[in-house]
C-alpha cells in the first residue's frame, strides 16, 4: 500500500480550496466571450500540424460510416454550384477515360428508339442537303449486289410489273406478225397461179367474181 | 416510202393457201391419233391393268381412225367454219352465198373430201381451173372457201399489190401500212 506525504496531502487541499475559491470567483463567461477565437484560429499553423500528426492513424479510428449518416446528402447537393463544377471538368479528357463500347452494351436500343418520334426527326433532316453529300460511287461500291438481288422477291416484282402480260402481248403479236407474213406470201402466190391459169384458159379477169355474192355486197363473213 | 397492201378479206382462197392449210390438217389430225392411241394404250395397260393393244394396225383402230378424222373435220366445220389448219392459214368455208355452213352442209363436205383424191386428186383441180374456186367437195356441199385472217385483214403482198394497182384490172380497197 502507498503512503502519502502529509505535506503533499495539505498543499493538494489547499490548491483546491483555493482553485474552487477562483472558480467561484471568476466570471467565466464573460471571460470566454472576450476571447478573440479567430485570431486564435489565425495563428493556428494547419500545416504545421498537419505534419506532426499520423493521418493514417487518426483515419483508422475514424468512423466514416457515421459521420457519412449524419450528413443530409441532399442538402449537400443544393449547395454545389453545379456550373462552377463543369467549368472545371476537361470533358475531352473526361470522354477519353469512357469505355463507348461497354457503355453502349448497357443501352436497350429498342426502348430507346421507341422514344424518337421518327417523324419529327425526319422533318428536320435535309434531305437534299445529305444525299448531296453521299458519294455514290463510293456507296455503290461497298454495296454486295449479288447478296442485294439474292434477297429481292423477284418473282414478286416480275408479276407486279406486269411484265408477263408485256411478253406475252408481245409474243402474240410477234407470232401473229409471222403468221400474216407467211399467209400474205401464199395469197401472193394464189394469185399469181389463179391470174396465169385464167389468162391460159382465155377468161377475162373482170367477169369472174371475187368473193361470194353475199360478201361482194359488202356484208362480212 | 409508203408502202400499201390490197385487201383481199372474203375473196376466194387460192390453190397454194388451201393446199397447205389440208396439209397442216392432216398432219395435226394425224399426230393427234396417234399420241391418242399411244396414250389410250398406256392408260388402259399401265394405270387400269387391261391388257390391250389399240395403237397397233387393226380394223377397229382403221375405223377409229376415219371416225377420229370425220370427227376432227366436220366438227371444226360445224362450230367455227374452220379447220385448224385453215385458222392457221386464214381461211374460212362459208356455204356458195356466203353464209356460214350449217352443220349438215360441213357433213357432206366432210363425206366427200376423200372423193376428191380420186384419179390422183382430180376433184381439187376446180380450185386452180374454176370460177369460184371450188373442190368438189364445196361443189357437192354448195360450199366455198375464202380468205379470212379474223381481226386482222387479210392482205396482199406489197409488190403484188402495187402490180395490181398499176394495172388496175381490179377494184381492191387499198389498206394503208402506216
Amino acid at each position: 500500500m502507498t503512503e502519502v506525504d502529509p505535506l503533499h496531502g495539505r498543499v493538494g487541499k489547499l490548491a483546491n480550496a483555493i482553485a474552487a475559491l477562483v472558480v467561484q470567483t471568476l466570471d467565466l463567461p464573460g471571460l470566454v466571450s472576450e476571447i478573440d477565437v479567430p485570431a486564435i484560429v489565425d495563428q493556428i499553423d494547419i500545416a504545421e500540424i498537419m505534419d506532426h500528426s499520423d493521418l493514417e492513424e487518426i483515419l483508422q479510428d475514424f468512423d466514416v460510416d457515421t459521420v457519412l449518416d449524419n450528413v443530409d446528402i441532399n442538402r449537400l447537393v443544393g449547395r454545389v454550384d453545379a456550373d462552377a463544377l463543369l467549368a472545371g471538368v476537361d470533358v475531352n479528357a473526361l470522354l477519353d477515360r469512357v469505355d463507348v463500347n461497354a457503355l453502349l452494351d448497357r443501352v436497350d436500343a429498342n426502348a430507346l428508339l421507341d422514344r424518337v418520334d421518327a417523324d419529327a426527326l425526319l422533318d428536320r433532316v435535309d434531305v437534299e442537303r445529305l444525299i448531296n453529300r453521299v458519294d455514290i460511287d463510293q456507296l455503290m461500291a461497298r454495296v454486295d449486289l449479288n447478296a442485294l438481288i439474292d434477297r429481292l422477291p423477284l418473282d414478286e416484282i416480275v408479276q407486279r410489273a406486269g411484265i408477263p402480260e408485256v411478253v406475252s402481248d408481245s409474243t402474240s403479236h410477234m407470232v401473229a406478225s409471222f403468221i400474216d407474213m407467211l399467209r400474205r406470201v401464199a395469197v401472193g402466190v394464189d394469185l399469181v397461179i389463179y391470174r396465169f391459169v385464167q389468162r391460159v384458159m382465155g377468161r377475162d379477169l373482170k367477169e369472174l367474181p371475187n368473193r361470194p355474192e353475199l360478201l361482194a355486197d359488202g356484208e362480212g363473213s | 416510202m409508203k408502202q400499201s397492201r390490197m385487201d383481199v378479206s372474203g375473196d376466194y382462197a387460192g390453190a397454194v393457201t388451201r393446199l397447205l392449210a389440208h396439209w397442216v390438217d392432216i398432219a395435226l389430225a394425224g399426230f393427234l391419233f396417234v399420241g391418242g392411241s399411244v396414250a389410250l394404250d398406256y392408260v388402259l395397260n399401265r394405270i387400269a391393268g387391261i391388257e390391250t393393244t389399240v395403237s397397233e394396225p387393226s380394223l377397229w383402230r382403221g375405223i377409229a381412225a376415219v371416225v377420229w378424222l370425220f370427227l376432227y373435220w366436220w366438227g371444226s366445220l360445224a362450230l367455227t367454219g374452220k379447220t385448224p389448219g385453215k385458222a392457221l392459214l386464214g381461211l374460212r368455208v362459208l356455204n356458195r352465198e356466203g353464209e356460214s355452213l350449217t352443220g349438215w352442209k360441213a357433213a357432206v363436205r366432210t363425206v366427200f373430201l376423200p372423193v376428191s383424191y380420186v384419179l390422183f386428186g382430180a376433184g381439187f383441180l376446180g380450185i386452180v381451173l374454176g370460177r369460184e374456186r371450188r373442190a368438189l367437195h364445196d361443189v357437192v356441199a354448195g360450199s366455198a372457201v375464202v380468205y379470212d385472217w379474223g381481226p386482222r385483214t387479210a392482205e396482199l403482198p406489197s409488190p403484188i399489190s402495187a402490180f395490181l394497182e398499176d394495172r388496175a384490172e381490179r377494184e381492191y380497197e387499198v389498206v394503208d401500212d402506216s
